[in-house]
């Protein structure tokens, strides 16, 4: 059998096989909510940033809960200082920051911020969870100056030689279907102006309320604070 | 997308569906998961019409869409997937029906990366430079791997296929 032998075969083959209009109709449909899918997934992006702009107000200089002026300390009384070079993040988390990372084209993070959400699996029979990364870097973020004085003042806030870690719960129920939803945040926000938030979530696909897959959010406080003050973020 | 935009993107998806369709059928063997890898195609065309119209060759780019995403849903499904080592018995079908199952059956039994590769080649009558790029693999890769598939396509049919199939209905 020769090439001609075999496309005559091929098109014999599939004589009588042709597209019809349910074919296409059900192309656009995925099509359209692809589409849909596409700019719902954006949008959450966008609300997490928005999130976290609406926590560093709140825990920032404005507001009711603004510290007192002469307790801010200047970015420029602050000596930077390299990222804390902790020991090397066990496997399960090297997998999760891999797995953050990895759609992000090199240095997409040294020029601002990155926005990444996944559904991990711990692989240890717990179930998945969703797990929502904001990766920044701006020396020049005002958060710098005054968050010296807001760590003293917030429970789960503690300063280390490279910056200041925060670990608290999240309200991810923001829809209020579902209130057996959990999550865990982490924050670390370093002298030198890089900033890594991490939320954990006890469910997948958090932003339209569930479903919950799991007992805890699937990162413990721990394990939150070794990754967000991991260095490895920022080395793409 | 606009309503003159949609309209012009199902006049092209009514245009190449049947196209797409026949390769997807013998690349995956299977009418409904031809069906299923086409409207996947089509979706993603949707997604990206607006580029995809001023594309050189728009049907081009749908059928590497296609392939790649063979390729991809194979190796999720690859536990799944069994060749199928049976040819049905021709007698009791239809000429042209029984040289489908025989033909279908045999390219099952080659990879999937072979199996597009012989579509692409011998259906779409795609050259070896094309191929090579939507399969990510090089020329020369494309060239030996369409020799030894359609040596191995002759072997499975054996050497009366070609004067049996001759003897259809549409010969």
């Amino acid at each position: 059998m020769n090439e001609h032998e075999m496309t005559a075969l091929l098109e014999r083959a599939t004589q009588g096989v042709h597209g019809t209009e349910a074919l296409v109709a059900g192309g656009v449909r995925r099509g359209q909510r692809r589409v849909r899918r596409q700019r719902a997934t954006a949008l959450a992006g966008a609300a997490a940033v928005v999130a976290l702009v609406a926590t560093t107000a709140m825990l920032g200089p404005f507001g009711e809960k603004a510290p007192n002026p002469d307790e801010r300390v200047a970015a420029t009384d602050v000596k930077p200082k390299p990222a804390e070079a902790g020991p090397a993040l066990p496997p399960k988390l090297e997998r999760l920051q891999q797995q953050v990372m990895a759609p992000v084209p090199a240095r997409l993070v040294a020029d601002g911020t990155y926005v990444g959400t996944i559904e991990f699996d711990p692989r240890d029979g717990t179930g998945l969870g969703t797990v929502q990364a904001i990766v920044t870097e701006d020396p020049d973020d005002p958060l710098l100056s005054t968050w010296a004085g807001r760590c003293a003042q917030l429970e789960g806030c503690s300063e280390t030689a490279g910056g200041w870690v925060l670990v608290e719960p999240s309200s991810p129920d923001v829809l209020g279907v579902n209130p057996d939803l959990e999550g865990t945040r982490g924050f670390y926000l370093g002298r030198d102006g890089r900033s890594v938030n991490l939320v954990a979530y006890n469910g997948t696909d958090p932003q339209m309320g569930g479903p919950v897959t799991r007992e805890d959010p699937v990162l413990s406080r721990q394990e939150l604070v070794q990754l967000v003050t991991d260095p490895t973020w920022f080395d793409s | 997308m606009r309503q003159g935009d949609r309209a012009q993107f199902e006049d092209f998806a009514q245009a190449t569906s049947g196209e797409l369709l026949r390769a997807a059928f013998l690349m995956c063997g299977d009418r409904f998961l031809a069906e299923d890898l086409v409207q996947d195609t089509l979706a993603r065309v949707y997604g990206r019409w607006s580029k995809v119209r001023d594309a050189e060759n728009p049907v081009a780019y749908a059928r590497t869409i296609l392939v790649r995403l063979f390729i991809s849903t194979t190796r999720k499904r690859s536990s799944t997937e069994r060749p199928t080592a049976d040819i049905p018995d021709q007698a009791c079908l239809d000429a042209d029906v029984a040289l489908r199952h025989t033909l279908v059956a045999a390219l099952r039994q080659l990879s999937a990366t072979d199996r597009a590769i012989v579509v692409q080649r011998y259906l779409v009558g795609l050259d070896c430079r094309s191929v090579a790029r939507d399969l990510d693999l090089s020329e020369q890769a494309v060239r030996s791997r369409s020799s030894r598939a359609l040596a191995r396509v002759r072997e499975i049919l054996g050497p009366d296929f070609l004067i049996t199939s001759r003897s259809g209905p549409h010969e």
